[in-house]
């Protein structure tokens, strides 16, 4: 089969600066490469969307006018009467549309508003974490008759604020857990969260949305290991487990997940961008940890500052090489 | 019409001769790496170059020298011939450090910050020949109209001045977006110069709405009618694509209105969609959205009018675009019955 040689904006973009193609004609070049009927649907759909957009927001900025003279009765019923329809409309159209989901999910931020007023109205003096896991627990029926992954993803937010909010406010602040143990609980929640989507995706079910949700979820989990990992290098027994243990564990869990994660993008067919991600994370942490061991080894001089430099450039310039024929491989 | 991706077909059609030359491109994500990489790497690199100099007087004038020591090493990578993208990439950041360190001598020798600024313009506009990554053109401009700005608010107490500064570089960077210029690669100063307008706006004054709220007439008004000769000009552009005339027409209308309705931040928001429809470009179109809820929230945290009318604007707002998208719909079905 003969491959067919494909041209790109950037190419016409390097005609223009060659003198190829004048400036003036540049749109009607780029042109060429668009899909017209697709962008004339995405044109009417983005201006409708800023239309409802802003009058959605001209109604929250009217309420907001006059909020402090709202009755509270008239809160509850404006905030209820909004959740019934939105729900409501979603049941009629069928779960499985679009509209309905979009619908679906609006409902499930709507509860939080609502759940949000109950705790202003009568001022129950509860703490905070409960807003948000009641407001999970709540909508976890919702959540799953939508079969949506954003709803999905929404849902771990609210979940993660729950979570973060009841290891600060309950265990830290009882003194059974250090407050450094919140990132590395958070990370493993993400993580199972990854490891489930992913599982969903094996199986095609619907529920694991599509490739965005992945790195999404990859960018938030490798995010909180590669922090705990490299802050381990410069503070002493964070987690308060003893010295080996506080080091250790954020580690192993930051090459656990590095590993899985490679060996899951890069067989049987490359995921680049999962790729990169990974390995702009080890690039950081490799890049903390020499800096931490040359710093303290030059006995903390402004020129340990140029090796470190030059350290840092050969592990980005690696890993840049590495990416770059990997990159090549897989184009070819 | 549908897209051409078939090299052959698109260069028979713009009726050039190909020569065989394919862009390399690198994707993306693998260009931020690098980037990172780039500015930690150059960051530890010049930071015990300053600290030597710079540390040892109270002066800036002493880093007068590790600037030139900075910038000669950066062009001397950037002059050898087989240096692949990271150490390119690097240079160009050393380059840039370079620039800065330059740029604060200046202002501290003179004690001026519009000497300063006028350092930063010049520096800029140099470099742009010879740096064409978007990575460093993109901050350079960022840095140098960030002075501008300063220099504006603090050397003068017209504030309108800002918002006029503004328009004015975002309608040459809309210019430079949508007619690029032959020989140099501009994507990355064009793109600051078109983004940084709305952000900015969003915190400056509110054109028309002001003057609803305190009846009196406001020069941020002026500005925003440099923003609506911009939406103004992309609407004639964009004839290119709406071959329908009254369509067109009532498009040029609604930009209009809008221009007198809606505040200058949300107003050059809604430039920044028109932009991605004219260049067909996806990420345009997700700043342009962010851009939009950018605006609509430094919207409500404004003091100068009341919630009440700022509602009723965006109602106004909204409907017009509302009204719009159903003459649009309308066209579109009467297109594919033909």
């Amino acid at each position: 089969m003969i491959k067919e040689e494909r041209i790109t904006v950037s190419d016409i973009h390097r005609l223009v600066i060659k003198g190829q193609i004048s400036s003036a004609h540049y749109l009607a070049a780029r042109a060429l490469l668009r899909d017209e009927h697709e962008w004339r649907n995405r044109a009417r759909l983005s201006l409708l969307a800023l239309g409802v957009g802003q009058v959605v927001a001209a109604l929250i900025f009217f309420f907001a006018f006059n909020w402090a003279e709202f009755p509270d009765i008239g809160k509850f019923a404006v905030i209820e009467l909004a959740i019934i329809i939105l729900s409501g409309s979603a049941w009629f159209k069928g779960l499985d549309h679009p509209l309905s989901q979009a619908l679906g999910i609006s409902a499930f931020v709507a509860l939080g508003v609502l759940l949000a007023v109950i705790g202003q109205v009568y001022q129950t003096g509860a703490d905070l974490w409960t807003l948000f896991a009641v407001w999970a627990g709540l909508s976890l029926p919702v959540v799953f008759a939508l079969r949506n992954a954003i709803a999905w993803l929404i849902w771990l937010t609210v979940s993660l604020i729950a979570a973060t909010l009841y290891t600060e406010q309950v265990w830290v602040l009882s003194g059974r857990i250090a407050s450094g143990m919140v990132p590395i609980i958070l990370a493993v929640i993400i993580t199972l969260a990854f490891t489930i989507r992913e599982g969903l995706s094996k199986a095609y079910f619907r529920e694991a949305g599509p490739s965005w949700i992945r790195y999404i979820l990859l960018a938030a989990m490798l995010g909180f290991w590669t922090l705990m990992a490299s802050v381990t290098m410069f503070q002493k027994d964070i987690l308060a487990l003893g010295e080996i243990l506080s080091i250790f564990i954020p580690i192993a869990g930051f090459i656990l997940v590095c590993s899985g994660v490679l060996k899951l993008t890069l067989f049987p067919a490359y995921d680049m961008l999962s790729v990169t991600m990974v390995f702009l994370a080890i690039s950081i942490f490799l890049s903390f940890v020499a800096g931490r061991l040359l710093f303290v080894t030059l006995d903390e001089e402004f020129s340990s500052l140029f090796l470190i430099g030059i350290v840092t450039m050969t592990i980005f310039g690696g890993m840049a090489v590495i990416l770059l024929r990997l990159s090549q491989a897989r184009r070819e | 019409m549908v897209s051409l991706t078939n090299r052959q077909k698109v260069f028979t059609q713009l009726g050039i001769v190909d020569d065989g030359i394919q862009y390399a491109e690198i994707a993306w994500y693998i260009e931020i790496l690098i980037t990172i990489g780039a500015w930690f790497s150059a960051l530890a690199l010049t930071v015990p170059v300053i600290a030597i100099f710079g540390l040892s007087s109270d002066s800036a004038k002493e880093l007068l020298v590790p600037a030139v020591v900075v910038v000669v090493a950066a062009f001397f990578i950037l002059r050898q011939s087989t240096i692949g993208p990271f150490l390119r990439q690097f240079a160009a950041t050393l380059a840039l450090a370079g620039e800065g360190l330059f740029v604060i001598v200046m202002g501290d020798l003179t004690h001026s910050l519009e000497i300063a600024a006028t350092a930063a313009v010049v520096l800029t506009l140099v470099s742009l020949s010879f740096l064409p990554q978007v990575s460093i053109q993109f901050p350079a401009t960022v840095a140098t109209m960030g002075l501008i700005i300063l220099a504006i608010v603090f050397d003068s107490d017209s504030v309108w001045l800002v918002d006029f500064t503004l328009a004015f570089s975002m309608a040459f960077g809309v210019y430079l977006l949508l007619q690029p210029p032959r020989r140099f690669d501009v994507r990355g100063f064009a793109t600051a110069l078109v983004l940084i307008a709305p952000i900015v706006l969003g915190f400056g004054e509110l054109g028309l709405a002001r003057e609803l709220g305190e009846y009196t007439w406001y020069p941020g008004w002026a500005a925003q009618s440099v923003l609506v000769l911009i939406a103004l000009w992309l609407v004639w552009r964009l004839r290119l694509f709406i071959h329908d005339r009254r369509m067109q027409l009532l498009l040029a209308a609604a930009v209009i209105l809008l221009g007198a309705i809606i505040p200058a931040g949300l107003y050059s928001a809604v430039v920044l969609l028109l932009i991605a429809y004219s260049l067909g470009s996806m990420p345009w179109a997700v700043i342009s959205g962010l851009a939009v809820c950018y605006a609509v929230t430094r919207l409500y945290y404004m003091l100068g009018i009341s919630l009440l009318l700022k509602s009723f604007l965006l109602a106004g707002a909204g409907l017009i675009c509302i009204g719009l998208w159903f003459f649009a719909e309308r066209a579109a079905r009467v297109g594919e019955k033909l």
